[in-house]
């Protein structure tokens, strides 16, 4: 194994800035970015909320807006490290100073780009959303929340992740049309479908959590936003802490991924230091949603 | 001495691909020639550092290629056009070089910006550096990989079939190109081509089923069939190797037909009857 300080770090940099402008241009990127932005942005555009059909739907669908861009990141990815005729190419860039694992490191860290594109996008609907006065969440009187950093972080960590993820399967499978399917699938189960795992504790290691969630059961008075399933008052619970851990979950399960794609392409590599830093983040981000967490584990508005 | 083999092996299964190779290049223009599966583009990846000898020592630009270190420092002085080339068929050929360039460590922007377009200028491709590799002929996409390969003017330049697919005004650039960088920079080129060993090469190494059947100059490979080569007006089809000139005549190697010429060599005739398949 040739080793990493040998290499020139600037042509490193290079190859980041040629995948970063490349991503940049990337049509499933632009459209997922695009979709995403049409989703989240005109229903605060008039400056009243959206009309929800539940308590704490807007909240919650705030995260949830976001899955085509995610979407749209792990397939510019997947078919970044699966271009047509990269296989070709092995034998001619084999005798280079520079090798699969850099090219892949450059992939991987272009993914400030996408990230970057979210972090945009999120910030635009944060600004509509405070000029319209908040998320109205709860009944019969609404509380108005305004979504936090940790709200932020959380979507734009699953565009790292998606990312992370669209180098890594490609990695791994080698079919730019699989791959695709993949990601298809993989958006539907859990945002489109986000209820399917929405218990303890498979909810805590899919992508999606919830930012908000039924709390104790609660009484009028109380400064926090409640509701009300028929059968009593509940309080709705908004739950900063827990997000931003599973935030730290998602970003650990991203860096496992970076490094099972390092892996793959340079299999004299072994990158012991990421695999124990992202397993210490997945386990540790996981440990503290259980610690943190203040919903009673179940959703009775879903 | 730039380069040097000794005793050098290379087995894939069963089939020995290289049997005790040894040999040096240094300055100038080698040429590889032989059938095909006589183990030239193996003797080449191995130069190329692509592939490890099983068997025997390496010395690259007097370095061991063995050694992490030692290899990283003759990537960066080594130029390499394999037999199968690939491309990113979404880049023009400028992007598809300078990405190249970038694999190099050539990292100054404009140090870069210049090398690439003084590299695709040589091949000929100024006016298509911004065209995409896939709507680019094969013999526009051969100049292109022989355009990465001439990055960073490499002091070792390893080309496996470097003029397949390239017209004749293509070829005689191609020489041009290497002939100058041989001027200083060592080349092992290997082809099927003798025109093009010929026209460029110091000195020939003829494989035969993974051994060097010959080593010296272009001019002891045409000595070898000299009073061997004849022209005839009728072909004697009893001969191994004969064929129709341009001028209407029969070209023979090996035994004189009846009423045959002595003809001069050339380092096809001299290729032809070291082979054997001019006897």
């Amino acid at each position: 194994m040739i080793p990493d300080r040998l290499a020139e770090p600037s042509a490193v940099g290079a190859l980041v800035r040629v995948e970063a402008r490349r991503l940049l241009r990337h049509p499933a990127l632009l459209i997922g970015a695009a979709a995403a932005a049409w989703l989240a942005l005109p229903r605060w555009i008039t400056g009243q909320p959206p009309e929800a059909q539940w308590d704490a739907q807007t909240y919650e669908q705030l995260t949830l807006l976001w899955s085509p861009l995610h979407l749209g990141a792990f397939v510019a990815a997947t078919l970044t490290a699966l271009r047509p005729g990269d296989g070709a190419t092995a034998e001619m860039f084999a005798a280079r100073p520079l090798g699969g694992r850099h090219r892949t490191l450059a992939q991987l860290v272009a993914g400030a780009i996408p990230m970057a594109l979210t972090a945009v996008v999120v910030s635009l609907t944060w600004l509509l959303i405070a000029d319209a006065g908040g998320i109205p969440t709860g009944f019969p009187v609404p509380v108005n929340l305004y979504p936090t950093v940790a709200d932020a972080a959380y979507v734009i960590g699953l565009t790292g992740a998606a990312h992370a993820a669209g180098i890594a399967l490609a990695h791994t499978t080698r079919s730019r049309l699989l791959n695709v399917v993949v990601g298809l699938i993989f958006t539907y189960i859990f945002f489109f479908m986000y209820w399917l795992t929405s218990f303890f504790p498979v909810s805590l290691l899919s992508p999606f959590v919830s930012p908000v969630s039924a709390g104790k059961t609660s009484y009028w008075g109380t400064p926090e936003p409640i509701s009300s399933n028929g059968d009593g008052w509940y309080a709705i619970v908004r739950d900063t802490d827990f997000v931003a851990c599973h935030t730290v979950y998602v970003a650990g399960v991203g860096v496992l991924l970076a490094a099972h794609a390092l892996r793959r392409s340079d299999p004299e590599y072994r990158p012991r230091r990421l695999v124990l830093i992202g397993g210490l983040m997945a386990v540790s981000g996981f440990l503290l949603q259980v610690l943190t967490y203040s919903g009673a584990w179940s959703w009775p508005w879903s | 001495m730039t380069t040097r083999l000794t005793a050098v092996s290379k087995r894939f299964g069963r089939t020995t691909a290289l049997r005790g190779i040894t040999m040096e290049v240094d300055r100038g223009v080698t040429g590889l020639l032989g059938a095909n599966g006589a183990g030239k583009t193996t003797l080449l990846r191995i130069m190329a550092t692509v592939l490890s000898p099983d068997e025997g020592e390496l010395r690259l630009l007097g370095r061991n290629p063995r050694d992490a270190g030692d290899r990283l420092q003759i990537r960066r002085q080594l130029g390499y056009l394999p037999q199968q080339t690939g491309f990113y068929e979404g880049f023009t050929a400028y992007e598809f070089v300078d990405y190249v360039a970038i694999l190099q460590e050539i990292t100054g922007t404009r140090q870069r910006r210049s090398e690439v377009r003084r590299v695709l200028e040589a091949v000929g491709l100024t006016d298509q550096m911004h065209r995409h590799l896939r709507s680019m002929s094969g013999g526009q996409r051969q100049r292109v990989a022989l355009a990465q390969s001439l990055l960073g003017r490499p002091r070792l330049l390893l080309l496996d079939e470097p003029t397949v697919g390239l017209d004749p005004l293509e070829r005689i650039r191609f020489r041009q190109v290497v002939s100058e960088l041989a001027r200083e920079h060592t080349v092992v080129l290997s082809t099927h081509l003798t025109d093009d060993v010929a026209a460029l090469c110091d000195q020939v190494v003829v494989l035969g089923h993974g051994e060097i059947t010959f080593t010296g100059t272009v001019a002891d490979l045409v000595t070898t069939a000299a009073g061997h080569v004849w022209l005839a007006d009728m072909p004697d089809v009893a001969a191994a190797g004969w064929w129709r000139t341009g001028d209407g005549r029969y070209r023979h190697i090996g035994e004189p037909p009846r009423g045959a010429r002595l003809a001069p060599p050339t380092v096809e005739d001299g290729y032809m009857y070291l082979t054997g398949r001019g006897t």
